[in-house]
């Protein structure tokens, strides 16, 4: 037996919500191109030439859902999508044994209890993230909820973190960092502390504090 | 894979398993540049001091290793042998990125099984890749 443990998939009911909200229309256009993406029937027929014993596991494809909908829209589309994928996993578990959970990363509360519901209700083995960053902050930070439209600051070391409404700002010429130099001009710096793993040295002000 | 690491995830999350798409990207061929090369990360330059942080890691190679690559590489044999090598048997898994080659969806399935039945690896290795540790990873749950 052969276990393809990464295919792509945009099982119809989401693919046509998707088209719906879709910001970017033209950025939708090019998955209409292949039809085994969205079309269950081809996908099963082109399944045929490897055989009985080929089998995949579903995940969603790009785009990912932060980069179609904000924090408040997320959580649905993603038990939509979960849902649909369940639904072809008990549909045709011959060819779909397993699916990976997808997950809102602009929502992280909606996004933990939405991979509990479907690790544990719906059967997935996983969940994925088809991106390192969402709403401009890297997966590796851990606070909470982020939104679209937060303003985010870059440490030189790599790490981002949002920039919280009532923290004090220092200028970005008071950095020491020659690397993010023109990069950063015009910026401001925000002295909140920073849950990433800068050391506390680090010249992007956030003090390592995790 | 790299801000995982250094934001101490293995530490934190010492059981969690996490499948890297595309093998791991360049990590297994710059597995040498990683190794050595972030053994000294910080050391060169004046503006950072890792050596806190590389004391809680230890070398941050053993953590790189903790991934789990798939052979989602589009059908290049020595990508697949290369990160093979990196992550052994245990820890590489059968993957396509189905549908997104220029047939819309059989190609890499087709050019990476050649690959996988090519490689000079022991017969319950190739069993690993391609059932073995996608079965363990999903802890038997998988419907079929």
């Amino acid at each position: 037996m052969k276990i393809d443990a990464y295919s792509h998939i945009l099982p119809r009911a989401y693919f046509d919500r998707l088209v719906e909200i879709a910001p970017d229309k033209g950025a939708i256009k090019r998955w209409l191109t292949i039809p085994v993406l969205h079309d269950l029937d081809a996908r099963l027929a082109m399944m045929e030439e490897f055989g009985p014993g080929y089998r995949q596991i579903l995940t969603l494809s790009m785009p990912s859902l932060e980069s179609v909908a904000g924090p408040d829209e997320t959580p649905a589309l993603s038990r939509l999508a979960n849902n649909c994928m369940a639904d072809l996993v008990a549909r045709r578990p011959d060819r779909f044994p397993g699916f990976v959970a997808s997950l809102g990363l602009n929502n992280v509360p909606a996004a933990l209890s939405e991979m509990r519901r479907a690790i544990e209700e719906l059967g997935a083995i996983g969940s994925s993230s088809l991106r390192t960053s969402a709403a401009g902050r890297s997966t590796s930070r851990s606070s909470g909820r982020s939104s679209r439209q937060s303003q985010t600051t870059n440490c030189p070391s790599g790490c981002t973190r949002p920039a919280g409404p009532a923290a004090p700002t220092i200028p970005a010429s008071r950095s020491r960092s020659t690397r993010s130099g023109g990069r950063s001009a015009g910026r401001t710096r925000r002295a909140s502390p920073c849950r990433g793993w800068c050391s506390p040295s680090s010249s992007c002000g956030c003090r390592g504090s995790r | 894979m790299s801000r995982m690491v250094f934001a101490k995830f293995f530490v934190r999350l010492p059981r969690l398993k996490v499948i890297c798409h595309h093998m791991g990207a360049m990590i297994p061929f710059f597995a040498g540049r990683v190794g050595h090369g972030w053994d000294q990360l910080g050391s060169r330059t004046a503006d950072e001091d890792f050596a806190t942080l590389l004391a809680e890691l230890g070398r941050p190679l053993d953590h790189f290793k903790k991934f789990i690559g798939d052979t989602s590489l589009s059908g290049s044999k020595a990508a697949i042998a290369c990160g093979l090598d990196f992550f052994g048997a245990e820890q590489v898994v059968f993957g396509s990125d189905c549908p997104f080659d220029p047939e819309g969806g059989p190609l890499f399935i087709r050019e990476i099984i050649a690959v996988i039945d090519g490689l000079d690896i022991p017969e319950a290795d190739r069993r690993k890749i391609y059932e073995d540790n996608i079965r363990r990873l999903a802890r038997q749950r998988l419907r079929n």
